[in-house]
């Protein structure tokens, strides 16, 4: 290997070294930055109350304490946000079985090992366990089952005559009526094992704006955001309204027996579809309760494509009531959804009457009108300045393609920095979001070339050739910090010695100083004319005369 | 190559046992905890225990440099018929073996004690795959963050290195999760570790 390809390879392999290691520690600062920004409003403001909800007549009466809705942040514990939208706490939500997008559905080991899951190289839903089968004589015996249920049907046998689901979604089990969706196929399917039927609904449009993502319970990262609702209850003492808890304790049981949660009570299954909007499904008719275009609610957002994609957290509660008083059956009567950006610092809260307009809503104050908010901002700032300003870039062009909580895992692309939310901003024309984008990278732009600055100035005391300085002055621009930590550490170690001619510092393993041309005058290591020598050895030295004293002078100057 | 293998697991005979030994605890550990029915506490327990083992890994990569340095082993080497390559592969070999040793009986233990408990494997057999995969390779990065460090020395910067790496490296697991994409990225390191480390290997005055 020739010492330029060896050289080449060097740098490439610390240049990567340098910028996975300053990469890390940048990721961990700027998530210190997000989790104390986290962490600042969801104790000034993690918290949101509507009420009255304005769903139901009679919420203004003094006797009654009227309903609510409220969402909380950190529904798991203080500081839970963060961490749970981090790698390792998602790739567990993924994979682990029963997880929200996991492929196993219903699993009980220790009852009758019963397993419901998607199996993707059959493309067959599989029903597996123990059951009981009653004998003549009263007994009853176990026997293994397995049966496989596709678009077309249910067999004891993975037969082609089933047919295959290409990309189904489910709603969370239920024994009675399960109900899926095939993204390939555009279809929603109800799947009964034990009669051993499947239905199918009308097959979606393909122009239809309506692309279902989520069936049933309707949320993500739960653990971050939480939403309630708590019915209307008789007041005992209207007077006294000061003290919320105190009203809880006052509180008779709910006469409006009104109910809300992520289940939905009545027949009408909740679909999420790709933008953001809600809509209820039949579960009988498979089809959409007031069609397609009709929406019961939907999600906010605050920048980027409107969609689940774009919030870091959402959760929905299907609020019911009883069809007549004291029945069973039940009816839409609203839904509330709560959402939290990207950044986890805002959130908004919504009520939806049954026609899915908005009756109620309630935000968190802006970020930065808490108290120590623009402190945090400043140093998120800082450290986003520190990151590659090519990476700054290529976060400005891959912004709205990223989904809200990728910023929380991103090494190298920054999803939520601030000139990744200026990429998303649509308030504003292309030209004015690039440009506003370049004055938030200046900083970053501005530290790439002090460094490159520092770079050439260095290449040029050393004596770099003009590519090699070239190279380092582009690189250190382009990845700035690594970059220039990779060009420290890789640079010729060389010791200059002082040119006779220019003063400046020269290599001593070059023929001309790099600086003013000068050739390099090796000195010639002739021994002095004169020694220190014993007394005894006079006649030996008288024997062996020495040089003339002028060069002896020059090689001493030399040295 | 297999003298200088022999030759550099006598050398680190303390650091490879020590690693082993730890190994050996997390198993008995990790059998017990099943015994006791605190199946619950095994994550927990195994993700300290693994950290422990890293920071072994890490130390054996910088005693590795450090000791060469310090009792001018391949000065000595370099006296007979062997090239320096050849001393860096034999030393890495032992590294990677000595991860490889300590963490495989651990992770076949943790899939036996799943199968015992959680029949059917193959639900997550995906999922074990790549925490494991995942784990091993986090290893060997610490080794190579070791390779990296010994270099060094001054002391108290060799403990803040090793301590440091380790923290990094490790956290690359909590920051991207244990999929193909941090496999991707442990493997960039490890490549470009080793490259460098043999760069500076081969080329340093002896």
């Amino acid at each position: 290997m020739n010492a330029r390809r060896y050289d080449i390879i060097h740098i490439f392999a610390t240049g990567i070294v340098v910028m996975l290691l300053v990469s890390l520690v940048l990721f961990w600062a700027r998530f210190f930055c997000q989790m104390n920004q986290y962490a600042l409003v969801s104790n000034a403001a993690g918290q949101l109350q509507v009420r009255p909800t304005g769903l139901f007549e009679g919420e203004d009466d003094p006797n009654v304490v009227p309903c609510r809705v409220t969402a909380r942040m950190n529904a798991s514990g203080p500081l839970i946000g963060p961490f749970v939208v981090l790698g390792v706490a998602q790739y567990l939500q993924s994979r682990v079985p029963l997880g929200p997008d996991s492929h196993i559905y219903w699993w009980a080991p220790n009852e009758v090992d019963q397993w419901l899951y998607y199996d993707p190289s059959l493309g067959l839903m599989v029903h597996k366990g123990i059951a009981e089968v009653p004998q003549p004589d009263g007994s009853v015996n176990l026997r293994h089952f397995i049966n496989y249920a596709g678009p077309e049907g249910i067999g004891e046998a993975p037969t082609k005559e089933l047919g295959r689901f290409i990309s189904p979604i489910t709603s969370v089990y239920y024994p009675r009526r399960w109900v899926a969706y095939d993204q390939g196929l555009r279809r929603f399917y109800a799947i009964q094992w034990r009669d051993g039927t499947v239905e199918k609904g009308p097959e979606l449009p393909e122009d239809s704006t309506c692309r279902p993502v989520q069936i049933g319970v309707l949320e993500k990262n739960s653990m971050c955001l939480d939403v309630r609702f708590v019915p209307a209850s008789i007041r005992e003492k209207p007077e006294d309204t000061s003290d919320t808890r105190a009203d809880a304790e006052r509180e008779r049981p709910s006469v409006l027996t009104a109910i809300g949660g992520p289940w939905p009570m009545t027949d009408l299954l909740p679909v999420l579809d790709a933008s953001g909007r809600i809509h209820l499904l039949d579960s009988e008719t498979l089809e959409f309760a007031g069609g397609a275009s009709s929406a019961a609610a939907s999600l906010s957002y605050w920048d980027g494509p409107p969609g689940p994609d774009s919030v870091a957290a959402f959760s929905v509660s299907l609020i019911s009531v009883p069809k007549r008083r004291g029945s069973r059956e039940w009816t839409h009567a609203g839904c509330a959804v709560a959402t939290l950006s990207r950044e986890l610092t805002a959130m908004r809260l919504d009520v939806f009457d049954p026609n899915g307009r908005s009756v109620a809503s309630a935000k968190t104050p802006s970020y930065l009108e808490l108290p120590g908010a623009s402190a945090w901002v400043a140093a998120r700032f800082v450290v986003e300045s520190l990151h590659p300003p090519v990476f700054m870039l290529a976060s400005y062009f891959t912004a709205s393609s990223s989904e809200a909580t990728t910023g929380y895992r991103s090494l190298f692309l920054l999803p939520n920095s601030f000139v990744a939310t200026k990429a998303r901003d649509r308030s504003v024309g292309w030209v004015g979001r690039f440009g506003a984008s370049l004055m938030l990278m200046l900083p970053a732009v501005a530290l790439g070339i002090f460094l490159a600055w520092r770079v050439a100035r260095d290449a040029d005391r050393i004596g770099l050739s003009h590519e090699a300085k070239m190279l380092g002055v582009l690189g250190t621009f382009a990845l700035g910090l690594p970059g220039y930590l990779t060009y420290r550490l890789t640079r010729p170690k060389i010791a200059l010695v002082t040119c006779r001619n220019c003063g400046l510092g020269r290599r001593p393993d070059r023929e001309k100083c790099h600086h003013c041309g000068s050739p390099w005058h090796v000195p010639e290591l002739i021994p002095p004319a004169w020694r220190v020598v014993e007394e005894g050895n006079w006649g030996v030295e008288e024997a062996q005369p020495g040089p003339a004293v002028p060069q002896a002078e020059d090689a001493s100057e030399a040295l | 190559m297999l003298a200088l293998i022999a030759r550099e697991i006598r050398d680190q005979f303390v650091y490879i046992g020590a690693c082993c030994s730890l190994s050996a605890i997390m198993i008995g550990s990790a059998v017990s905890l099943y015994v006791w029915s605190m199946a619950e506490g095994l994550f927990l327990f195994s993700a300290v225990l693994m950290s422990v083992l890293f920071i072994g890994f890490c130390v054996l990569g910088a005693s590795q440099m450090y000791a060469d340095r310090a009792n001018r082993i391949s000065v000595l080497l370099s006296t007979m018929a062997v090239t320096r390559s050849r001393i860096l592969a034999a030393r890495v070999l032992v590294g990677a073996l000595t991860v490889l040793v300590s963490l495989i009986p651990f992770v076949i233990t943790i899939v036996v004690l799943l199968q015992i408990a959680i029949p059917p494997v193959k639900f997550y057999s995906r999922m074990v795959w790549e925490i494991s995969a995942s784990a091993i390779l986090t290893g060997f990065a610490c080794y190579c963050i070791g390779l990296l460090i010994g270099w060094t020395s001054n002391k108290s910067r060799l403990i803040l290195g090793t301590l440091l790496g380790v923290v990094l490296m490790t956290s690359i697991l909590v920051a991207k999760g244990f999929g193909p994409s941090v496999m991707l990225l442990l493997l960039l390191f490890i490549a470009a570790a080793l490259t460098h480390t043999w760069h500076k290997f081969t080329s340093v005055s002896l």
